[in-house]
């Protein structure tokens, strides 16, 4: 018992150590505490949603709309007044949008991270670990995803993609429906994995010829065991830094693909689609209509902050951690 | 390489063979055709599908595809456009090519310059904050965080709305009827260039006037990325054991600062390969906003009426830009780290 207690505590004591220096190497970087600071405030407003814009029906996430029924005439956007604090977009309250827009937000960038990470993890490590004819099959695999044109098969993914998923299991059905905002999420996911696992593999092979791997080779520790337990905590970091800072970049290649056109559907209170809606507002803007623009900012300020956030934390931990990463960008 | 296109060419299929094969026989029906009253289109899309192959698991249709692209050499008739789809391609092309040779220069060159000051100036304050590294960082993260589409609707907004100074397309409309018109012979395809050949020179200043706004886009959201990398890369060697010395041996500023910037050459020239690819693979948004109707505009457009023909050919033209890239990229760096071995 005190055994396990001792090595619990060593752990801890390992952990904690680290942790503190990245944390004193952090200081000299004072905008990523502006970044966290942002993070924070965006996570309490995710946290307090029913209490600052209560839901209207039954899907909560489908802004409450003020305006005539029609199918080929808009109704007229309102400007920010006493009822509704943004105003109107053609109809849908924009306050509310905005507010579980923020939930919207975390849930894309938070999920399409962890998927990306999980698959570029797994064959990244493989790859680093078993060089090889392996090693080199994977990463040819590898490049032919990463020579994939971002944006283009992200909108060929959405598009092809079915909403609803069934799995025939002998006599059990699985029925999945997905939202359209999952096949963002998962056309994301398949274009953002290759970062991480060339990334992964390279660490992975500067690590691997450490005295402590081989050290745990002699001692009969088993392959999976060396490499989960020894390999990949002395060369994750880079990854995690790089997974930080693109939490951000997804959201934003997200909100293209909504302006696009493929995402969700008007009034699903998404950033992306919110903007793609109040596009025209802008592009065919005059003098009487020229107020109408704050309209359009003020999805934009919540997404510009809100990607602000990640990317000076996400920055911050590259500076700390390896400053000479190689990344792809979501254009 | 190979590998890697056909790679490339079985992921496009493989997600293309998503689409039920009703879906995709309505392509090859036109517009005409459905809006024809007493037309009923479901009674002719088993024709369709028969003739087309279109029921067929999507290996076979890969594969069918595959020897008649190698056997042909063409790379197929696209239903969309009612053309070849090389020559779909290539009347695409020279817009990107056009955005893409002016701003690659700007933001290259640009962004080393302004990296390896904001480097150097950043290593002489060893403790304290230098501020013009700071605002260079500040910048950075900012555009960062900005939506593509953004800026290039605010820009749109402001000055072609708003002032009427400059304007959305290749070119005006007056100068749209002469390149239209027979005393115009195209060499190149691209407007610039081919306006200096053929010696109208009002020509080459209306496009380059409606080039301004789309190259500013794409200048400020590459131009961070370069200096981001080109500074971390040069502060790293800065603080190598061999700066101190040039300094020691009584260099000047500029000559040591050259040493350094030739030694961090190779991750700026990976991330300088890896902006052009993507510039050339289309940037979709500002091809979108502005109206030049480039090979991402193109791509958008085949996603969207699920023309699968052009896509396969378009990614198959992607991969070969990325690959050839790459093989420069590649002869680069044995020209500029002789340690390198191809």
């Amino acid at each position: 018992m005190t055994d396990f207690f001792n090595s619990l505590r060593m752990k801890s004591n390992d952990l904690v150590r680290t942790l503190k220096i990245y944390f004193r190497r952090l200081r000299a970087y004072p905008l990523s505490f502006v970044g966290v600071i942002i993070i924070l405030f965006f996570v309490a407003i995710a946290l307090l949603t029913p209490v600052l814009a209560p839901p209207t029906s039954e899907n909560p996430y489908i802004m409450p709309y003020y305006g005539w029924h029609s199918k080929t005439i808009l109704f007229p956007s309102t400007l920010p007044g006493p009822e509704h604090p943004f105003g109107l977009l053609h109809g849908f309250d924009l306050y509310y949008g905005c507010i579980w827009g923020v939930r919207v937000a975390f849930y894309i960038s938070i999920i399409t991270t962890l998927i990306a990470l999980s698959i570029g993890l797994c064959i990244g490590s493989i790859a680093g670990y078993f060089e090889g004819l392996l090693d080199e099959v994977l990463m040819r695999f590898t490049d032919a995803f990463f020579a994939l044109p971002g944006l283009i098969y992200v909108l060929l993914v959405v598009a092809a993609m079915p909403l609803e998923w069934a799995f025939n299991l002998g006599i059990v059905t699985f029925k999945i429906t997905l939202l359209s905002m999952d096949r963002i999420i998962l056309a994301l996911a398949i274009i953002g994995w290759p970062s991480y696992a060339r990334l992964i593999r390279g660490e992975i092979k500067k690590v691997k010829h450490q005295d402590y791997v081989e050290a745990a080779k002699a001692i009969g520790c088993s392959r999976l065991r060396v490499l989960i337990k020894h390999i990949l905590p002395n060369s994750i970091s880079p990854v995690l830094a790089l997974a930080f800072l693109n939490i951000g970049g997804v959201l934003l290649a997200a909100s293209t693909v909504s302006f696009l056109g493929f995402g969700p559907e008007r009034g699903f209170a998404e950033w992306g689609s919110i903007l793609a809606t109040s596009t025209n507002d802008l592009i065919f803007i005059t003098e009487e209509t020229s107020q109408y623009v704050i309209l359009y900012f003020m999805p934009a300020l919540f997404l510009s902050t809100f990607v602000l956030g990640w990317s000076l934390l996400g920055d911050a931990l590259i500076n700390v951690i390896d400053p000479t990463l190689e990344r792809r960008f979501y254009f | 390489m190979i590998v890697t296109l056909f790679v490339l060419s079985l992921l496009v299929f493989y997600t293309t063979s998503f689409f039920s094969p009703q879906q995709r026989a309505f392509l090859y029906i036109s517009p005409q055709a459905l809006n024809h009253p007493g037309f009923d289109p479901w009674s002719k899309v088993e024709l369709i599908i028969k003739k087309y192959h279109l029921d067929d698991p999507f290996y076979v249709q890969y594969a069918n595809w595959v020897s008649v692209t190698l056997t042909e050499g063409t790379l197929g008739y696209s239903a969309l456009y009612h053309e070849l789809v090389s020559n779909v391609i290539l009347n695409a092309f020279p817009a990107t090519l056009e955005l893409v040779v002016y701003s690659a220069p700007l933001i290259v060159l640009g962004g080393i310059k302004l990296g390896v000051y904001s480097a150097v100036r950043a290593h002489e304050k060893k403790r304290r904050e230098d501020p013009v590294d700071f605002i260079v960082r500040v910048a950075i993260s900012l555009t960062h965080s900005i939506p593509v589409f953004l800026v290039g609707m605010l820009m749109l907004s402001i000055t072609f709305m708003s002032f009427h100074w400059l304007a959305i397309g290749r070119v005006g409309a007056g100068a749209q009827f002469f390149i239209t018109s027979e005393t115009w012979k195209s060499y190149t395809g691209l407007y610039t260039i081919d306006a200096l050949l053929n010696r109208q020179y009002w020509i080459f200043l209306d496009a380059l006037k409606h080039l301004v706004l789309p190259v500013a886009t794409l200048t400020i959201f590459m131009l961070p990325i370069v200096v981001k990398v080109t500074r971390s890369s040069v502060l790293a060697e800065l603080s190598k054991p061999y700066v101190t010395t040039a300094k020691a041996k009584g260099l000047q500023k500029a000559e040591v600062t050259n040493h350094a910037k030739r030694n961090a050459m190779i991750s700026i020239l990976t991330v300088s390969s890896m902006i052009f690819a993507s510039m050339m693979t289309g940037i979709v948004v500002t091809e979108s906003t502005f109206m030049l109707y480039g090979l991402g505009f193109l791509a958008v457009e085949a996603t969207r009426r699920l023309d699968f023909t052009l896509l396969a050919g378009l990614s198959i033209f992607f991969c070969l830009i990325f690959v050839v890239l790459n093989l420069i990229v590649d002869i680069m760096y044995t020209h500029i780290d002789p340690r390198v071995n191809l």
